[in-house]
């Protein structure tokens, strides 16, 4: 017996080297998967909470502008995010989160029916030289604008859509131009010009043949139009200082600079010659083409009662002080040149000079 | 077939279990009267008076006398030689050896009755032996004692130490032992059994003039007890002990299970000693007169339990000090003396297994565990890298460096940190196992010239896998609202050697005795918590424990003592030399301290593991360590002893030189694991093997930061010398006087000590005395032989060790702070110690005494808030009286009844009682302007001094029997003081704790096998640690003036009160162990 009883304390002894081998060893903790940083944008017309693994994770305090950071655990390929309205248990939609990388973004669009995943967002720049315009989305309107027009458009998109914009006249209804605005580029932009008829959505400039001058495209357009003659004008060029008073005459530009802008109002180019300084600025007379004559018939609002027009000689306008053409050499620039009067009460003179520049470069370059 | 179940064994039925019971009783009973008849027969005497008588005739005579029956046949008798004897009153068994002293013949003596047989010629019988020791009644050895068999008249002397060996044929024998004016003494009834040892220590009284020509005649197990009791009463000092012979009644399979059986002494776990209640750094333990490293990595410890009993000759704890001692001590004295020649063969082999309640089977957090961890050594997964530099970019040479260049040097220096031992796995706790062997050899034996050879040796593995779980974890940096929690896992793989080989040639003696053991001990410490930065805010808003704080610290001890000693007898003249090396070499390596913090992720919170910022480089959060201590000691000592006679007074002078050289080295590497300012966001939420790994070190990333205190190290040495005299001076027999002085030479020498402490280093050495003279004498008076009454007085200086030296500061998990010293005097001890002994019997004790001791500069593990930040010094105090009360019993329970039970009962116990006053000290601004920094003045607090405990309680039964044997043991401390602090209402206690042990023991197969099952821990009392906050009011008080501003509210005290915080709870669980030996 007691052999027996040594004969099993010794197997006793060889189990616990077994248990002792056989001992495995475990992580101390659970792989609860990789953390991911997830952030949420977007906007939405309604409260939206957002549900990951039975557990709302974030919420929409306020209909608007969503931007939510999530830390998120991920394990494998199969997580997901659902977006369900703040109260409800339908989910809108369900986003695929992995385990990599690290940051991972969501853009979420709810305009109250729909949930867009995409959003793009058309920047639209440009200048009408005269006259409204409209900029309508599939139809509805969704922006309007006259001269200098520069709006930001979203545009929610499914996966695969297309979205249209349309510009119209206001209070017209002929379509001067239609765009597709595709999923991608998030960004997108349109420029364009419209010319009063037509809307122009590319105009070349070219640099100037001489680096050291500057090349203007420009047309010419007036506000005086019942006493403008409606005819070809032509610029002439000055320089005066920058700095001198606005009824100090110029100093012509010789030899003689002249350049014609026709009546219709189309653009023309000119290669302006560098300013005799940094100080300078160039200013013009405005002439029938051709002549040295005012393109202006006398007359209310241009000439006051016992007012005479009389030659400008390279005086300024404050608003074209304001707004010169800029010499920048090497540059080329899209120039809209309006006139401008400067009344001197003492001598019952009426000045006609640039008014102001509009400069649209901006736009095609 | 038949046969087969024929020869399988039965099972006994119940009916058969209960007369196998009864026949067993009744053999029992018989076995014991017998006994009795048998000891009543050797006890008869017998005249003689007879010239050429024939042997038969003879035999008449003796049987009308006694009544003994003779059996023999007749052809036998024929064979024997007539017999002339003259002898009146002799014992029976001596009057029949001289009978039969040069017959053919031989006899067995038993049961009244006298066998007579042919002597055996040629049967080869293996002889047996008697061994022992020969002492006057005062303990003394005597060298040159006759020692002769009476049966066949051979004989021996005694060594230089009092020891004999006769080697005999089996039977029985009487002794009789001779010396000049002592009375000779006869020993009847020794038996010696084949190839077996019989011990036999004498003691011999001195001999008076009506005695002189009479031989003082005793029983073998009177002689045998009577020798062991003189030694045990005869020490010169105030001291305990247990001796071979009383290990070999116990189950004890190594010392640190016998140890608890010494009074006064206190063990923990088996391993671990605490002697009068005062803390280990007061205590010192010696093996073979050889002081003990300690084997622990972070305390003043040995663990005992590597050394087999079975080698253990003796253990002594002395209580106070003697002029020839080399070991310095304020508690106790731990003497281990093995043997090196063993009085007989032996070998054996134990194996064992234990299961601890809270750990066996349950989850174990370790790092990832090296292959040879079992085995307890590295596969080299935790070697750290080679030739790293400081990465302090404002200190040279880094200041040369461009942004870019210094990126690269780290982001090189980083690349180096390959191995990832941050991350946590779970394990399942082994049961522990540990193996034993153990042999001894006497190799040569020639007693005429009494020259001997022999070695012992023992082989030991053990691997331990413990838990300790704790909670309320609220020192320093810990939330104290939260109710922090963690446990320490304990990995232990200790290998043990030792060879001891002695040689003995005529009255000289030589021994090597070699000791080494190699320890992996690996402990991991897991915290969880709130910090006290975050800790409330965290708390209020439900985030999880905001803080779990990983610190494992793998080390690797290698610990080797070699001893080469002699012993010489000239004439009267005893010389006694020794030369020993002690080489220890500890390797923590790559101990890592890793946090982690939770963060939510979706709902859930996830914690990850943190790092410091770049320009930070600290130690915690996380960072990884490499420390290298070795210390190696030589020392060497010449002593001489004489007896001499001055007058009528008996003296013995005993003169002696001891020498110590220490040379203690301490490396230390520290990488502090950072980030950059840069980094990925990505990378903070990586998990921790992939933030550890190289492919996410850089610019951008993580890298390892090592400021210029980070790499340095510590390098010193010391020399003693020391030389004494001593005087053992006995007036009137009844009074003995040991007394004599000690001078010892210390000198200290910093060759390194690299700072660790960023800013102005406080550290400085306290100019210590180079000589130190230590004076002791202890007196005993002995009124009755079972009586003494002791009174000692005696010095000693406790150094620090060179590592106390050392200006390092080392991370301690559980005070969750750095822990170091700015610089430690030595202590001295004076000590005076009464105490009265009462020997009922042997191994019996009652006793009381008293002590007071006067501790100069005690240091003290002190907490500290005088730099503004929680710290952790060993401090020394200004000085500490401590007297105590003690009481001791060790009573066998034959006293009730004599029965066979009662007589194997031992009920012992004791009972310290102590209460120590502390002058502590404060540090205030040195008001000399000459000099800077603090100076500190002293201060009466009143406290206990750091360690102690105001009362101690051994008790315990004990039942020893032949086969089976059962010990239950029971402890309690008091209030034990564990951190002291100038703050009142900082000073940590452990609350008192009660153990209970338990163990059962059985012997069976010829007692061969040996069977044991221990309990440990059977209450599984907590060990908890607190302050008294709630117990002081904060008054007002002038700063400066030693007043702390803080006073004992009225009816509270410095107990465990309602509004004092727990600072730790730590349970241990219960430990239920099985070992079984065997021997060959």
């Amino acid at each position: 017996m007691k052999a027996n009883l040594l004969k099993l304390y010794m197997a006793g002894v060889m189990l616990i080297a077994l248990y002792t081998a056989c001992n495995k060893k475990e992580l101390a903790s659970p792989d609860h998967g990789r953390v991911v940083k997830l952030t949420i944008a977007g906007s939405s017309t309604e409260q939206l909470e957002f549900v990951y693994k039975n557990e709302v994770i974030a919420a929409m305090t306020n209909p608007g502008q969503i931007s939510i950071n999530a830390m998120l655990s991920v394990s494998g390929q199969d997580a997901e995010v659902e977006i369900r309205k703040k109260g409800t248990t339908d989910i809108l939609q369900r986003k695929k989160i992995t385990d990599a990388p690290f940051a991972q973004h969501v853009n979420i669009y709810y305009d109250g029916s729909k949930l867009y995943e995409n959003a793009v967002s058309l920047l639209i720049k440009g200048y009408a030289i005269s006259g409204e315009l409209e900029f309508l989305i599939d139809g509805k309107l969704a922006a309007e604008g006259s001269a200098k027009i520069e709006n930001r458009l979203t545009f929610l998109m499914d996966k695969d859509g297309t979205r249209a914009l349309t510009i119209r006249k206001k209070g017209e209804t002929a379509v001067l131009f239609t765009k597709t605005i595709q999923v991608s580029p998030e960004n997108q932009s349109l420029v364009f010009l419209f010319d009063g008829t037509s809307i122009v959505g590319n105009i070349q400039l070219d640099p100037p043949a001489n680096p050291q001058n500057m090349m203007i495209r420009a047309r010419f357009q007036t506000i005086f139009p019942l006493q403008f003659k409606n005819v070809d004008v032509d610029l002439v060029f000055y320089t005066r200082l920058a700095s001198a008073a606005n009824t100090v005459t110029g100093t012509k530009v010789s030899p003689e600079l002249r350049f014609k802008l026709p009546k219709d109002g189309s653009f023309q180019t000119l290669e302006l010659p560098p300013l005799p300084g940094s100080n300078y600025i160039y200013n013009f007379d405005i002439v029938e083409s051709g002549t040295n004559s005012d393109p202006y018939n006398p007359g209310s609002p241009l000439v006051l009662n016992g007012y005479t027009i009389r030659p400008n000689e390279g005086r300024a306008t404050s608003q074209y002080v304001t707004d010169p053409i800029k010499f920048e050499a090497g540059k080329s620039k899209l120039l809209v040149i309006t006139d401008q009067r400067t009344l001197a009460p003492a001598s019952k003179t009426v000045y006609i000079s640039g008014g102001k520049t509009t400069d649209l470069s901006e736009y095609f370059q | 077939m038949y046969g087969f179940y024929q020869n399988k064994p039965v099972w006994p039925s119940r009916h058969a279990t209960k007369i196998l019971l009864m026949i067993k009783l009744t053999t029992l009973l018989f076995f014991i009267t017998i006994l009795q008849i048998s000891a009543a027969t050797f006890a008869q005497k017998v005249s003689l008076n007879v010239t050429n008588e024939p042997l038969e005739r003879v035999f008449d005579r003796i049987r009308d006398q006694s009544g003994v029956d003779f059996f023999f046949s007749a052809s036998l008798i024929a064979s024997a030689k007539p017999v002339s004897i003259h002898v009146k009153d002799l014992e029976l068994n001596v009057a029949l050896a001289e009978i039969f002293r040069g017959q053919p013949l031989r006899y067995v003596l038993s049961n009244n009755a006298v066998k007579v047989m042919a002597k055996e010629y040629n049967k080869l019988v293996k002889p047996g032996r008697i061994s022992g020791k020969i002492a006057d009644e005062k303990g003394q050895p005597l060298p040159g004692a006759n020692v002769k068999v009476v049966e066949t008249g051979a004989g021996t002397q005694a060594a230089a130490d009092g020891a004999y060996i006769l080697n005999l044929p089996p039977g029985t024998y009487t002794l009789e032992f001779s010396y000049v004016s002592f009375a000779t003494q006869r020993v009847t009834g020794i038996v010696v059994t084949e190839g077996k040892n019989t011990p036999l220590d004498l003691s011999m009284k001195t001999a008076s003039t009506g005695l002189k020509e009479v031989a003082v005649t005793s029983g073998y197990k009177k002689a045998s007890a009577e020798g062991l009791l003189v030694k045990q009463k005869n020490a010169s000092e105030i001291s305990n002990g247990i001796s071979a012979e009383q290990i070999a009644r116990t189950p004890d399979k190594n010392i640190g299970e016998s140890l608890k059986r010494i009074s006064g002494v206190n063990t923990v776990d088996n391993k671990f000693v605490l002697v009068r209640g005062i803390g280990e750094r007061y205590n010192s333990a010696m093996l073979d007169g050889v002081i003990l490293p300690s084997t622990e990595a972070q305390t003043r410890n040995f663990s005992f339990d590597l050394i087999p009993a079975n080698l253990v000759d003796n253990v002594v704890v002395s209580k106070t000090v003697t002029p020839d001692m080399n070991a310095s001590f304020g508690g106790g004295l731990i003497q281990i003396n093995t043997k090196d020649i063993p009085s007989e063969n032996f070998m054996g082999f134990t194996a064992g297994t234990s299961y601890n309640d809270q750990s066996t089977g349950k989850d174990f957090f370790s790092h990832e565990r090296g292959k040879y961890d079992y085995f307890g050594f590295d596969d080299g997964r935790r070697k750290f890298p080679e030739g790293l530099v400081h990465t302090d970019k404002g200190v040279a040479p880094n200041t040369t460096l461009t942004d870019s260049e210094f990126q690269q040097k780290v982001d090189q220096q980083s690349q180096k940190f390959k191995t990832d031992n941050f991350t946590l796995y779970k394990y399942r706790a082994a049961p522990s196992q540990n193996y034993q062997f153990t042999i001894g050899q006497l190799i040569a034996i020639d007693t005429a010239n009494q020259n001997k050879l022999g070695f012992t040796a023992a082989l030991s593995y053990r691997n331990t896998q413990s838990i300790a779980n704790f909670d309320q974890q609220r020192r320093n940096g810990w939330e104290p609202t939260f109710n922090n929690y963690g446990a320490t896992y304990n990995f232990n793989t200790t290998l043990g050697a030792l060879l001891n080989v002695g040689l003995q040639l005529g009255s000289n003696r030589f021994s090597l005795r070699n000791t080494y053991t190699h320890l992996y001990d690996n402990a991991l410490i897991r915290t969880t918590g709130y910090d006290l930065d975050n800790g409330v805010v965290d708390l209020a808003s439900g985030v999880p424990p905001n803080q779990i704080q990983e610190a494992d610290d793998p080390t690797f001890t290698n610990l080797l003592q070699n001893k080469l000693s002699g012993q010489h007898q000239l004439s009267k003249l005893k010389i006694e030399w020794n030369f020993a090396r002690t080489g220890i070499d500890r390797k923590e390596k790559d101990l890592g301290i890793a946090t982690s913090m939770p963060v939510l992720i979706g709902k859930e919170y996830r914690y990850f593991y943190i790092a410091s910022p770049q320009i930070q480089a600290q130690i915690v959060p996380m960072s990884r360590h490499n420390y290298h201590n070795q210390e190696t000691n030589y020392s060497w000592q010449l002593d001489a002893s004489t007896p001499f006679t001055l007058g009528s007074l008996r003296n013995t002078i005993k003169a002696g030189y001891f020498g110590i050289t220490r040379r203690a080295k301490f490396n230390w590497q520290i990488a502090s694991f950072i980030y950059s300012a840069n980094r990925d966001e990505s990378l903070r939420y990586l998990p921790l093997n992939e933030m550890v790994n190289p492919a996410n070190f850089g610019a951008n990333g993580y890298n390892y930061a090592i400021t210029q205190y980070y790499l340095d190290n510590y390098d010193g040495k010391s020399i003693t010398h020391a030389g004494y005299l001593m005087f053992d001076t006995r007036f009137m027999e009844k009074l003995r006087l040991i007394w004599g002085l000690r001078a010892e030479h210390y000198k200290y020498t910093e060759i390194k000590n690299g700072q660790f402490l960023r800013g102005k280093s406080e550290f400085k050495l306290p100019s210590e005395k180079t000589w130190q003279f230590l004076p002791s004498a202890n007196l005993t008076y002995s009124p009755l032989s079972q009586i003494n009454f002791r009174a000692a007085i005696s010095s000693s200086v406790v150094r620090p060790e060179l590592m106390d030296n050392s200006q390092f500061f080392k991370f301690s998990p559980i005070l969750n702070a750095q822990f170091g010293n700015q610089g430690l005097s030595s202590t001295r001890i004076n000590s005076y110690d009464l105490k009265a002994e009462w020997f009922p019997g042997l191994g019996e004790i009652i006793s009381a005494g008293a002590f007071y001791k006067n501790f100069d500069k005690p240091a003290e593990l002190t907490f500290s808030i005088a730099t503004g930040n929680i710290s952790y010094y060993l401090e020394n105090a200004s000085k500490a009286r401590v007297y105590g009360l003690e009481f001791e019993l060790r009573k066998n329970l034959a006293f009730i009844h004599p029965n066979k039970i009662l007589s194997n009962i031992t009920l012992y116990g004791n009972l310290t009682l102590q209460k120590s006053s502390v002058f502590g000290s404060y540090r205030v601004k040195n008001p000399d302007p000459k000099t800077d920094g603090d100076i500190r003045v002293a201060v009466k607090q009143e406290r206990s001094m750091y360690g102690q405990a105001p009362y101690l309680v051994n008790a315990g039964l004990q039942y020893t029997g032949e086969q089976f044997g059962i010990n239950v043991a029971y402890n309690k401390s008091g209030y034990k003081t564990y951190i002291v602090s100038f703050y009142t209402n900082q000073i940590e206690y452990e609350m008192p704790r009660e153990q209970i042990d338990a163990q059962i023991s059985y012997k069976f197969l010829r007692k061969r096998f040996e069977v044991k099952l221990n309990a440990g821990n059977l209450l599984n009392s907590a060990s908890t640690f607190f302050v008294n906050t709630g117990s002081y009011d904060h008054v007002p008080f002038t700063p400066g003036t030693g007043d702390n501003g803080l006073r004992l509210k009225e009816g509270f005290t410095d107990k465990y009160e309602e509004g004092d915080q727990i600072r730790l709870k730590q349970k241990f669980g219960r430990t239920y162990s099985t070992s079984l030996s065997y021997n060959f």
